[in-house]
């Protein structure tokens, strides 16, 4: 048994309830947690000596809306010929595709140099607009991070003592890593000469795909080593 | 009676040891910091969306503008990320190669450091100095990946290409005689690896120019030790790694605790530091660099003596050879496809991280098992660094928050991704 | 010819007269100065350019001689920015209130027995007045600008030139107890005798601390707090540019100059030739070569450029200092040290002490 799985069958004996699934992929244990057991999770799991989880190590923030959506279906052809995969699979397709309880996540990552071990733990974030429990009382390092995840996804931390954005500019709109936020972004700047300051206007950029996103499974073609699952 | 206020000062963006583009709002009651507030953000590219529109092997360029001082690092948890998600593995070859690299980018990216954090303090010829070294390595990476800066030269499966047999030399010019240039090209005789092994045996003598001007400068002790003290418990608590654990005195290093590539092979010292000061940090990294030129030392011989091939065989990741691709036709397919669409990586996450030299960068990747990545999380050490600033600075005077940043070792390209 | 000027010379009034000559001496002794601040820089950057493995500049004429004038132009032809809000009449005044202190206080400096503009008898007070001065356009460009940078910058300025100027005036009167004069003429000539018979020896501590307390007072490396081009960005003169920026600049190594050649005078002989007592004095009747070895202005060049080599190697090896560690040293080192030393001084006079009293 490597160490990855000892440690996802303690976690598991341990926590019980409190974790809802636990996976290794990768080498790497994986636990979903619920938001409202997240805080009390994350102290055992640094304060218990087996665990000693004193590092974390990076907290992001993850949209799972489109999650699966190919912009160029190459499954099976229509009657004129595979799909061309040259327009970006418009929001539409993003809304609805996962229920909105498991549209977004919040992924921590924990590092015990104590035990020399890694965990993530991943908790969805419900409600609207997603909220889940700031774990700043347990890591102080979360404060930039948890700021980072409300400024590109708009997830919410409760308990959070400053929740301001950190990586956009001041003032802007919109949380840009959502899956249905254009590339593009929605404003643009630039210097107006007549009005002595920067204006802001709507993105002229046309939206387009360069190479189309697909899904197949090409890499069971693989001839190098174990295929991971 | 007057009402006292602190006084607010606006440190940033441009100011010269902002390190680019960071912007510190600085409550100070006279030169005394009482709060400071760094807005980061201003070098926010999106590379992490970005990302999630490009298939995989184009979004490498990315990574090297990340920490654009500690290029081939970045790429390297990249690929290795990849390479973890394909379940492929990579020759020997490749792996001295890219250990070697990513010394010889620790190094590069410890004397920017030396001399910015140097030139921050005050002391001005360490920089020009450092920078007469940092040359040849620029050099390095010219000769591997024609790029002096962004090299793009770490590929999933392998290294874009082998080691040359020769360096690129100076030419006669206005500016430089034939005397001259023969001097210049002395040590660019031979291939790559005896460039490097002629700046390995250089090496270890220009680290000492750089200590007997600051290791022992009563002046630089003054402006750097008992500064910044970080705890070893709130060292790990606000997230601090690499050199910033070390120098708090917690032994932890990736290369040693969860080797990756050919480390395990390799003989090398872990410096840890004991107060936790700017001063143990300057030291622990100073360290760093003599280690960084024993581990290249030891991958030049090896790599000497071992020739190989340097890319995975398997053309669904790696392409084929132009040669291959002009005369055969399946080759010629997977070049086309590779170029085009790119390869496609399992349904699944992981996340890999080197130990890259501001502290441990790591990349946490979801795929969907399409040809672009789901999500990219690039964590950058320098994020979790500078959000300590307010902590590490508080009570100390103007000067030493130019020390403190000096010693975060910060770039904005990691920090504001 | 010469009679008819001579005639025409005589029949101007004595004042004009007067005038006449302070000018011409003046302006003899100015332009001199001006030159070497203007190749001083070129200097200073040609050094910290070897000691930094590098060249410097090299492109403006032969051995970049051309340069310190191409700056000159180049600063002279750039547009004055006067900030909104700043008080202009104090930022106009307040370049020229630094380079003023720095160029009179020339006027006592001797180059040689006899030759200076002013031998007057309090010239040590008035170099310590003068010098004093200058700081009042430190504090007042950092005051004027309005701006959060030169106002630390000038407050920085302000407290560090008043702690140290107590250092130096302590080393000086170590001076004064030894030459019993405060008269420059008087304090060299004191000094005659050879090498051993200099200041410097006896007055070793108080040579030190005026020296370091000198490149204090000029704000240069590693006492650059008031500048701190990283912490401060450029301190008092953050706001300005063009040619005001260039006075302060100017200001600032007429200030290395004038401290170099004091430090010469005072501690270092002057004009006195090192080679006295070493060769026979019938070296010095010899007709060249004795000038060149005998006492002379050219001996006080070449000290003065040995200490101005000096401040230009601090720069290009020390780390600055903090702003209160800079206090520390001025305040709890410096002025113990003259104080004790005085006294020191004091008795070695009062019992005739050594080959000097």
């Amino acid at each position: 048994m490597t160490t990855a799985q000892a440690l996802a069958t303690r976690v598991k004996e341990v926590f019980g309830a409190l974790i809802k699934d636990t996976r290794v992929q990768h080498g790497e244990v994986t636990c979903d947690v619920d938001a409202a057991n997240l805080v009390k999770v994350c102290n055992r799991l640094r304060d218990e000596p087996e665990f000693a989880f004193q590092i974390l190590v990076d907290l992001c923030g993850i949209d799972y809306s489109a999650y699966g959506v190919a912009e160029w279906n190459t499954q099976d052809a229509t009657g004129s010929g595979f799909s061309r995969g040259v327009q970006r699979a418009d929001d539409a397709a993003y809304h609805g595709a996962v229920a909105p309880e498991n549209r977004f996540a919040v992924i921590y990552h924990l590092l015990s140099v104590a035990n020399n071990m890694r965990l993530r733990l991943r908790a969805f974030a419900p409600g609207e607009p997603p909220k889940v429990d700031s774990v700043i009382g347990v890591w102080s390092c979360a404060n930039w991070y948890e700021r980072e995840a409300f400024d590109l996804y708009g997830i919410l931390f409760e308990g959070h003592p400053d929740l301001r954005r950190i990586l956009t500019d001041y003032g802007f709109i919109g949380n840009p890593f959502r899956k249905d936020f254009p590339l593009f972004g929605h404003v643009e700047m630039r210097y107006d000469a007549v009005k002595k300051r920067v204006v802001y206007e709507p993105v002229k950029i046309e939206p387009r795909v360069l190479v189309p996103k697909v899904i197949r499974e090409d890499h069971r073609y693989l001839n190098s080593g174990e295929n991971a699952e | 009676m007057a009402e006292i206020q602190n006084y607010t000062i606006n440190f940033g963006p441009q100011h010269p040891a902002a390190h680019g583009v960071l912007r510190l709002v600085l409550e100070m009651d006279g030169e005394v910091i009482e709060r400071a507030d760094p807005h980061i953000g201003l070098l926010h590219r999106g590379t992490e969306k970005l990302a999630e529109s490009k298939p995989y092997n184009q979004n490498i360029g990315y990574m090297d503008r990340l920490d654009y001082v500690s290029m081939m690092c970045n790429e390297h948890a990249y690929v290795m990320v990849i390479e973890k998600m394909l379940g492929v593995s990579v020759p020997l070859r490749a792996q001295y190669i890219r250990t070697m690299f990513d010394e010889i980018t620790r190094i590069l990216n410890h004397l920017l450091w030396i001399g910015a954090h140097a030139i921050d303090i005050g002391a001005m010829t360490v920089f020009l100095y450092a920078f007469r070294e940092r040359e040849d390595l620029m050099d390095a990476y010219e000769a591997v990946s024609g790029a002096r800066m962004h090299a793009g030269y770490y590929r999933p499966g392998g290294v874009y290409r082998d080691l040359p047999d020769s360096m690129p030399k100076y030419q006669t010019s206005k500016w430089h005689n034939a005397k001259e240039v023969a001097r210049l090209n002395a040590n660019r005789q031979g291939g790559l690896l005896d460039f490097l092994d002629d700046f390995c045996s250089r090496f270890p003598k220009y680290v000492d120019e750089y200590e007997t001007l600051l290791t022992d400068n009563r002046i630089w002790k003054q402006r750097t030790v008992d500064i910044g003290i970080v705890t070893p418990e709130r060292a790990m608590q606000m997230g601090f790694t690499g050199p910033m654990l070390r120098g708090s005195g917690v032994e932890w290093d990736l290369r040693k605790k969860q080797p990756y590539e050919v480390y395990d092979r390799l003989e090398f010292d872990i410096p840890v530091g004991i107060n936790g000061d700017c001063y143990a940090r300057y030291l622990v990294r100073i360290e760093e660099m003599r280690q960084s030129n024993r581990i290249i030392k030891q991958c030049i011989d090896w790599l000497r003596a071992n020739p190989g091939p340097v890319m995975l065989p398997d053309h669904k990741v790696t392409p084929p050879s132009r040669e291959h691709m002009k005369g055969d036709m399946e080759s010629l397919i997977h070049h086309f496809k590779l170029f085009t669409e790119g390869y496609t990586v399992p349904a699944g996450e992981a996340y890999s991280a080197v130990e890259h030299p501001k502290g441990e960068f790591g990349i946490y990747l979801v795929s969907d098992g399409a040809n672009k990545p789901y999500r990219l999380k690039i964590r950058a050490p320098g994020f979790a660094h500078l959000s300590s600033l307010d902590e590490m600075t508080r009570g100390h005077m103007l000067a030493d928050v130019v020390a403190i940043i000096g010693t975060q070792d910060i770039v904005f390209g990691e920090v504001d991704r | 010819m010469l009679e008819a000027a001579l005639a025409v010379w005589d029949s101007i009034p004595v004042m004009i007269q007067t005038v006449t000559v302070l000018v011409i001496e003046v302006v003899a002794l100015v332009i001199p100065i001006m030159l070497s601040v203007a190749y001083l820089t070129l200097a200073e950057r040609k050094v910290i350019g070897y000691a930094q493995v590098r060249i410097g500049p090299n492109r403006v004429g032969p051995y970049g001689l051309g340069q310190p004038i191409a700056d000159g132009l180049k600063l002279v032809m750039k547009e004055i920015i006067l900030p909104t809000k700043a008080n202009k009449f104090l930022f106009v005044l307040a370049p020229i209130l630094s380079l003023g202190p720095a160029l009179a206080a020339w006027a006592v400096v001797p180059l040689y027995d006899g030759i200076a503009v002013a031998n007057i008898d309090a010239g040590l007070l008035y170099i310590l007045a003068m010098t004093s001065v200058g700081v009042y356009g430190v504090i007042i460009a950092g005051w004027a600008s309005n701006s959060k940078y030169a106002f630390l910058g000038a407050l920085r300025s302000a407290a560090q030139i008043v702690s140290y100027e107590i250092a130096m005036g302590f080393a000086l009167v170590g001076v004064l107890l030894a030459a019993g004069s405060l008269n420059l003429q008087t304090i060299v000539n004191a000094q005659n005798g050879g090498v051993l018979h200099w200041y410097f020896l006896p007055l070793l501590p108080l040579f030190m601390v005026y020296f370091i307390s000198g490149v204090a007072e000029t704000n240069r490396a590693p006492f650059d707090v008031a500048e701190g081009e990283s912490e401060i960005v450029a301190g008092f003169h953050v706001e300005y540019s063009g040619i005001a920026f260039g006075v302060f600049f100017l200001a600032e190594y007429a200030n290395m100059i004038l401290i170099s050649v004091l430090t010469a005078v005072l501690f270092c002989g002057g004009w006195l030739s090192p080679l006295q007592g070493v060769v026979p004095d019938t070296v010095f009747d010899i007709p060249v070569l004795g000038h060149l070895l005998g006492h002379g202005p050219h001996w006080l060049l070449a000290k003065t450029s040995f200490f101005l080599f000096l401040f230009l190697w601090f720069r290009a090896t020390f780390p600055r200092y903090r702003y209160d560690q800079i206090m520390r040293l001025g305040w709890k080192v410096f002025i113990p040290i003259t104080i004790v030393w005085l006294l020191v001084v004091g008795l070695m006079v009062v019992t005739g002490f050594g080959p000097w009293w």
